[in-house]
């Protein structure tokens, strides 16, 4: 007879996981409801840097993604693991670690992000150093990760852990990916691509973002705690295998679909499309083999809030990745880009899927460990209609806003000129549609405290089991039977799992990479096209240091509405692959609150944009554009110019040998110009042509320039 | 030298046609041994999350 082995679950650090992601939930949603907020009443930045739009936007995906949905993922995969492979964590210094290390990082991100210290890509703003700790705690977790795997006492790693495993080789091959630098000082540094390679990459990353980070960990928690909740077997583990391949293998080539018209190669859009409609399926296989779970159940479905949640949760994610497939269709996509349907099918998901689930779990895993029922059921039923009516306000105005903003944009009069050629005009119709998206986002925020004074006093009435005791049998090795089924021997084996899996992400990710770096003619160079001069390059990182790109689109996709709205001068056309080899980072943006800024240079005089962005309303009246008073006292720090200059030339941009040494001179020399022209209308700053302005519209004259026939004309 | 493969290769298209056959055979193995799984192996492995002990 096989002796039982006696050990003990830690559910500490599950608890510690849990009550983070309810703190961090509720302040990433605050963030978030605040930027919304801003949209709509400007004046509530306070006027203060730190506090406006452009730097807390990244602020509020950061916060809800790795802070809210990424303790979430580790509270779920902490309380699961142990009990799948019946054992404890590998280490709880390493548990330990793990947790504080997390918390540290979103620490640090939630005071860089504000202070203007961001990459610029998207859900990676993050800089490097914040990037290195995120990697060793990555590392933290992983050898947890495995350390309990291999260690356990069930042979079979269930359909959840491979879900896990998947997601942390992703993410690693993703973070090392999209972070890949040339370092300028500390905190500073330019990407290796440039570009539409980065471009490429960066989607490659933000895509895979939401596949790897706020899906697969997601989909491994709905295959256990489902389960678990409704206290029956998933419906078809058969199902669960096909789902797990063909999701992980299909997801990785998507990126592309968020550079559809772009200057990006059509080849390489093409993919992106074929494997994003391709995607229906095994996200819907998922989405129903979710459902179907609760066959026979659905009776409890009424009264079992935590149910509830699961099962709108899993809708929602069905409804996202059936809409996520159809926005990948390029003529769908021509509608949907750049307006607020993004934002609002992103939410469907964020609100619906992550949100929903881990509220589900919350509900479901805090009076397991402490040992106690839930305080009350009622109030968890009110937390459900709440979040649902929440999501609802805050999704359809959105969906109404990006139609409304398409239509209005690309609206020409029976004699050929567009009907609202003031991109104002398609700010300012959409703005009560802003109003409802930050009531349906305060209804949800007011969900989340509702669910925590309910865990609260959970709490307060259980006492939390530190250490549950547990046994089982030890691990029986398990012999190869002629004839067992194949797919044993990878569950049974961690390792070729993880290897498996490296393949499948892999391919995608190198097949659409490979080409675009090693072949020069994807990225046709023209010969106009000149490195930036050094007031240029410090006024772009001037422009990425405010989140500019948060609001506002670099690149004028190949469409009659919008070459007419934005190539004013009609000789530049849309954008061009070549026209951005210097540009490091890409600043394309995804979201048009304001109008796209690639053919702005020379569009209005200096001293237009000297009014403009201290007082936006001065030059157009209702703009919801912050002003940005500290640009006008900042001097422009250009200590790092040297440093910078080298850096670029390391990447291959021409500047000439020595120039690190010049730079300032010509810095000087273009700033006092700038300035002299812009004292004769507005004389009143000291020191004009040290501040940070300067370089900010040096820069913004500069966008669409050299493409256009020499010399730029002025208007 | 990959460059130079690369470049020789002339069109792309063998870069989207062979990943999606090795999808393809990739997808129609696993659900061809999927769905011929044992059964008591299947049962077994979906009732995991529910065995406390």
């Amino acid at each position: 007879m096989t002796q039982i082995e006696k050990f003990s679950y830690d559910n500490k650090s599950v608890r510690n996981f849990a009550v983070a992601t309810a703190f961090w939930g509720i302040i990433g949603m605050t963030v978030g409801l605040w930027a919304a907020l801003q949209l709509i009443f400007p004046a509530l930045n306070f006027a203060t840097a730190e506090l406006s739009f452009g730097r807390i936007r990244p602020l509020h995906t950061n916060a809800v993604i790795f802070a809210f949905v990424g303790n979430g993922i580790f509270m779920g995969v902490y309380y699961s693991l142990q009990r799948l492979l019946k054992t404890r964590m590998y280490s709880d210094l390493l548990s330990k670690i793990h947790f504080w290390g997390w918390q540290s990082i979103i620490v640090a991100a939630a005071i860089t992000l504000p202070l203007g210290l961001t990459s610029s890509h998207e859900y990676a703003e993050l800089l490097l150093p914040i990037d290195i700790l995120i990697a060793l705690i990555w590392i933290v977790f992983g050898i947890n990760m495995f350390g309990t795997i291999l260690k356990r006492r069930e042979n079979h790693l269930y359909v959840a852990i491979w879900f896990y495993i998947a997601t942390w080789v992703t993410v690693t091959v993703l973070h090392i990916g999209n972070n890949l630098v040339v370092p300028v000082s500390f905190w500073h540094s330019y990407p290796v691509f440039a570009g539409v390679q980065d471009a490429l990459v960066q989607w490659w990353y933000g895509h895979n973002a939401v596949a790897f980070f706020l899906t697969t960990p997601y989909l491994g928690l709905m295959y256990y705690f489902l389960p678990k909740a409704a206290k029956r077997p998933v419906f078809s583990y058969r199902l669960s295998i096909i789902h797990f391949w063909a999701l992980i293998f299909i997801y990785i080539w998507a990126g592309p679909h968020h550079l559809l018209f772009t200057s990006l190669p059509d080849w390489a859009q093409s993919l992106g499309t074929v494997f994003s409609i391709m995607l229906i399926a095994p996200s819907w296989g998922g989405m129903l083999n979710g459902l179907l779970t609760l066959r026979g159940a659905w009776d409890r479905v009424r009264n079992d809030p935590i149910l509830k949640f699961m099962v709108v949760a899993i809708t929602a994610y069905g409804m996202a990745t059936f809409e996520g497939p159809m926005l990948s269709i390029k003529s769908v996509n021509a509608i949907s880009h750049f307006t607020d349907w993004t934002i609002g099918h992103v939410h469907v998901g964020t609100l619906g899927w992550n949100g929903m689930l881990t509220f589900g779990v919350l509900y479901w895993l805090i009076p397991r460990i402490y040992n106690t029922k839930l305080y009350s059921v009622k109030l968890a039923n009110t937390h459900f209609w709440i979040a649902t009516l929440g999501t609802l306000f805050y999704t359809i105005p959105l969906y109404w806003a990006g139609w409304t903003q398409h239509f209005m944009w690309k609206a020409f009069v029976p004699e050929g000129y567009l009907q609202y050629g003031n991109f104002l005009e398609t700010v300012t119709a959409i703005l009560p549609m802003y109003g409802i998206r930050a009531v349906g986002g305060t209804i949800y925020l007011l969900g989340v405290f509702v669910m925590v004074y309910n865990l609260r006093k959970t709490i307060v009435a259980g006492s939390l089991i530190e250490n549950e005791a547990a046994e089982a049998a030890p691990r029986v090795q398990h012999v190869k039977v002629k004839g067992e089924h194949w797919h044993r021997w990878i569950e049974r084996k961690p390792i070729t799992l993880l290897l498996f899996s490296t393949i499948a992400i892999l391919i995608g990710g190198l097949v659409e990479f490979f080409p675009m770096v090693l072949v020069d003619e994807n990225v046709p160079k023209i010969a106009s096209v000149q490195p930036y001069t050094p007031l240029e390059l410090e006024g772009r990182d001037l422009y990425i240091r405010e989140g500019c790109v948060g609001c506002h689109s670099q690149m004028v996709r190949p469409f009659r509405w919008e070459v007419e709205r934005y190539d004013i001068m009609g000789d530049a056309g849309y954008s061009k692959s070549g026209e951005f080899i210097y540009d490091r980072p890409f600043l394309w943006g995804s979201k048009r609150t304001g109008p796209d800024l690639h053919r702005v240079g020379k569009k209005y005089q200096d001293a237009w944009h000297f009014s403009h962005m201290r007082e936006p309303t001065t030059t157009s009246p209702g703009s919801i554009m912050p002003p940005y008073p500290w640009l006008y006292e900042n001097d422009l720090d250009v200590s790092l110019l040297p440093a910078k200059i080298r850096a670029l030339q390391m990447l291959n941009t021409p500047y000439p040998e020595g120039y690190d040494e010049k730079a300032l001179q010509d810095l000087e020399k273009q700033a006092a110009e700038i300035a002299r022209g812009l004292k004769e209308e507005s004389g009143y700053v000291d020191d004009l042509e040290k501040k940070e302005i300067i370089a900010i519209i040096a820069y913004l004259q500069r966008l669409g320039v050299d493409i256009r026939p020499a010399p730029a004309a002025v208007k | 030298m990959y460059k130079y493969i690369l470049e020789r290769a002339g069109d792309l298209d063998w870069m989207a046609i062979v990943p999606l056959l090795i999808f393809t055979i990739v997808f129609a193995i696993v659900s061809i041994r999927a769905l011929t799984a044992k059964k008591d192996y299947i049962n077994r492995m979906a009732s995991l999350p529910l065995d406390e002990n």
